[in-house]
Order: C-alpha cells, then structure tokens, then sequence
C-alpha cells in the first residue's frame, strides 16, 4: 500500500512518539520496537481504514495498544497467572536504555496495572486529552479519568516520596552510588 | 494528594518521556516504512 504523500511526514514524526510510548508501556525496548513494527505493518494494511483530516497520531496509539494488550493477555494465560502478578513482573524493565535519574520511576511504572500505566502514559506523558485517550483506549471517559487519578496515586505510594525534595540531587547520588558498575 | 508532590512526580514523568522521544528512531524501523510503501510487505 503506498503511502499518501501527506500522510508519510506526518508518519515519520510520529514514531518517535510511538516508541516512547510503547518502550514506556512495554517496559523493554526490544519489545517497543516489534510492537512498533507490527504497528506500522498493521497501518499500512489498513490505511483505507484510516480517515483522512482525523488523527494519525490516536490512530496508531490505538493500533499500539491493541497489540500490546493482546499480548499480555496471552502471556498471562500461558504462565496461568490469573492475577497477572507474574506477567507485570515480567514487564520490569531488563534491557532499557536510559538515563539512571529515572530508574525509581521506570521501576514504579512497571509496578502499576497495565491499564492504569497506559491511561497515565496518555495523557500525562503524552499529553492527549482524556476524551482522546478513551478514544484510543475504547474506555468510557469517568474509566480514564478514574484510571489516571490512581496511577498518580499508586505512583506517589510506590515511590515513597514523603518530601517533594527527596527526589532531588541526594536521591539522585544516592542512586548513582547504588547503580552497579557506575564506576568505569 | 499532595499538590506539590503530584507535580514534582508529574514533572519527572514529563521529563523521563521527553528524553524517550529524543531517542534516535532505529534504523530498522524507517527502513520497514520504505518497504513497506513499496509494497515488499513488512515481516522479516
């Protein structure tokens, strides 16, 4: 399927925010980066599908996230872990890159249910509105609202923040010092 | 929630996706848009 001369700038400048939202959803960067692949080969599928003047961007977050959450329910049943207790902590983060001052951070982000990660990813990180977030995420507009608030919630709770300060440069160094391998 | 707490945290998150987003784009990946718009079909 050729690609509309209009449409392939605008593809282009959406991957990077593709990736960032699936390495961040995924929590590991090679399954960022298939799941990006599997969605631009869906797209391109598809493009009929796609109309023209509406959001590109929404469009293939949408596709992203079908992929990932079809994914996970998968590997859930295949390890027989109702719960998905396993299947989140498998999605913690071996293998991304990234700078150590957000280590804590990625390690609570892993921690939340996948629901809760990804409405939070939407519209905090993202910056999409929560109408458009339920949009791509096919959840009532009261779900996506209630997901965000808890995600916060649950984040602030995992990364034990008592005071604002501790998130600065002594935690920073502090985490440095701990980061094996931190001396070459 | 404390205001002042979800902002710090809010901000951190901002900062953490700013810096995914000026990761380079594998070249793998602009390489399949190629294939793909020629019509080569885009699994490896």
């Amino acid at each position: 399927m050729k690609i509309d001369p209009q449409t392939r700038p605008e593809l282009l400048a959406t991957l990077p925010h593709l990736r960032a939202f699936a390495i961040s959803l995924s929590g590991s960067v090679d399954k960022a980066d298939d799941l990006v692949q599997e969605t631009l080969a869906r797209a391109l599928t598809n493009i009929e599908r796609f109309t023209p003047g509406t959001c590109l961007q929404a469009w293939l977050f949408t596709i992203l996230r079908n992929l990932f959450h079809t994914e996970f329910r998968r590997r859930r049943r295949e390890v027989e872990d109702p719960d998905g207790l396993m299947a989140s902590r498998l999605a913690v983060l071996p293998n991304q890159s990234g700078r150590v001052e957000f280590e804590e951070l990625r390690s609570a982000l892993a921690k939340l249910p996948p629901d809760q990660r990804e409405a939070l990813l939407l519209v905090s990180a993202e910056g999409f509105s929560y109408e458009e977030a339920a949009r791509i995420t096919g959840a009532q507009l009261g779900t996506i609202k209630s997901r965000v608030n808890r995600a916060r919630t649950r984040l602030s709770e995992l990364m034990q923040v008592d005071d604002p300060e501790d998130l600065g440069p002594d935690r920073l160094v502090r985490a440095v010092l701990q980061a094996p391998g931190s001396f070459r | 929630l404390d205001p002042q707490l979800q902002s710090v945290i809010g901000e951190q998150l901002r900062r953490y996706y700013a810096d995914l987003l000026r990761e380079p784009v594998p070249e793998r990946l602009v390489a399949l848009l190629g294939k793909l718009d020629r019509g080569e079909g885009g699994r490896s």
